[in-house]
């Protein structure tokens, strides 16, 4: 059975652009904890994934990234909310409320969402994840989300490097039309690990250790 | 009027399989700089000012699986919350005013209230407690 995951990067633009970094400003959520991931919710996520074969064949699991800028109105919202003559095309002269901001209001306009430009890393170089950029008419993040095939033949521990481009405005703040948005590059590390064997209890380790021993 | 959104994520397909939003719920918020903490848990200590506009809304993990919130119960002295839709839109966001300055780490508990997938309630514990439920906390200065 093909099997989406989910990891959802939730990231604090504004303190991450005012801190410099993404460390404390980013929390990946993935809906695997019921199979052992690790610090859901926080920056320092190991996603577990099951690749164990059934009936000796291998279970297609496909992996898929969404990046969401907490201080962004909700990507549930229909699209053309978001359009141009709504507030801009990012929706970025918005505030969380969604109230239209003009003139020197334009300070609480919500910072663009960052975007996911690359995934790189140990878990690519091993052959052990195959990430590629998609675009959809999906409703949320204008279509643009990060999906990845996972080699069910590479148990183990993989770490891989989430490469993000976050945006502030800049320019005369009090013009809509005068404001350009300028870009800083920042990354992060998260891991998965790849069982073969469903880990529905904490003993699964128990016996392997066992028979080492023996 | 500084403003902090209260992000909630919730593992729709755990929270439905286990009854209950224990350990299914994230909740984040921009205020993390000037001490906000337990980010990330459904314990979130949100800092607050007396004056601040906080707006609570809902993200779903899963693109199909529907989250909002339907309530939020908090002690109306500290402020009264308000649901809005989002114009032209069926999605809402929640909005409380902070009536009064909190003390310095004084805690007040509150209460959220969700509707999964369109039918489903659940809630954070009630009545809420400063242990296991989110917070507005007062941070001087």
């Amino acid at each position: 059975m093909t099997q989406q995951l989910a990891i959802v990067a939730m990231i604090d633009v504004v303190a991450a652009l005012q801190s410099g970094t993404l460390e404390g400003n980013i929390h990946l959520i993935d809906n695997n904890k019921w199979l052992g991931s690790s610090g859901v919710g926080s920056g320092n996520l190991t996603t577990v994934i099951d690749v164990a074969r059934v009936n000796g064949l291998a279970q297609a699991q496909v992996l898929n990234w969404l990046v969401y800028g907490l201080e962004r109105p909700p990507p549930s919202l229909p699209q053309s909310f978001f359009s141009k003559n709504n507030g801009g095309q990012h929706g970025e002269l918005m505030d969380i409320s969604g109230k239209i901001l003009e003139g020197n209001e334009l300070s609480q306009a919500c910072p663009r969402s960052p975007d996911l430009t690359k995934i790189s890393g140990e878990a690519l170089d091993k052959g052990v994840i195959y990430p590629a950029r998609y675009a959809s008419p999906n409703l949320v993040n204008e279509g643009i989300y990060w999906s990845a095939v996972v080699n069910p033949d590479k148990p183990g521990i993989y770490s891989y490097t989430l490469h993000f481009t976050l945006y502030y405005p800049d320019g005369d703040r009090g013009r809509a039309d005068k404001i350009t948005w300028k870009t800083v590059d920042m990354t992060h590390r998260a891991r998965i690990k790849l069982v073969n064997s469903p880990y529905k209890n904490g003993f699964a380790m128990v016996g392997e250790r066992w028979q080492v021993g023996q | 009027m500084k403003t902090t959104t209260i992000v909630s994520v919730v593992d729709i397909v755990a929270a439905l399989a286990e009854g209950n939003l224990d350990g299914n719920l994230y909740l984040m918020d921009t205020n993390r700089l000037n001490g906000s903490r337990d980010q990330g848990s459904a314990r979130l200590k949100t800092a607050v000012g007396k004056g601040d506009r906080l707006i609570w809304v809902a993200r779903m993990l899963e693109c199909e699986a529907d989250l909002s919130i339907v309530g939020i119960g908090i002690d109306s002295s500290v402020g009264e919350p308000s649901e809005h839709y989002y114009p032209g839109t069926n999605v809402t966001y929640w909005e409380v005013v902070v009536k009064e300055e909190l003390r310095d780490h004084e805690s007040i508990p509150y209460c959220l209230e969700y509707k999964l997938v369109g039918t489903e309630i659940m809630a954070t514990p009630k009545p809420a407690d400063v242990i296991r439920s989110p917070c507005l906390v007062g941070v001087k200065g």
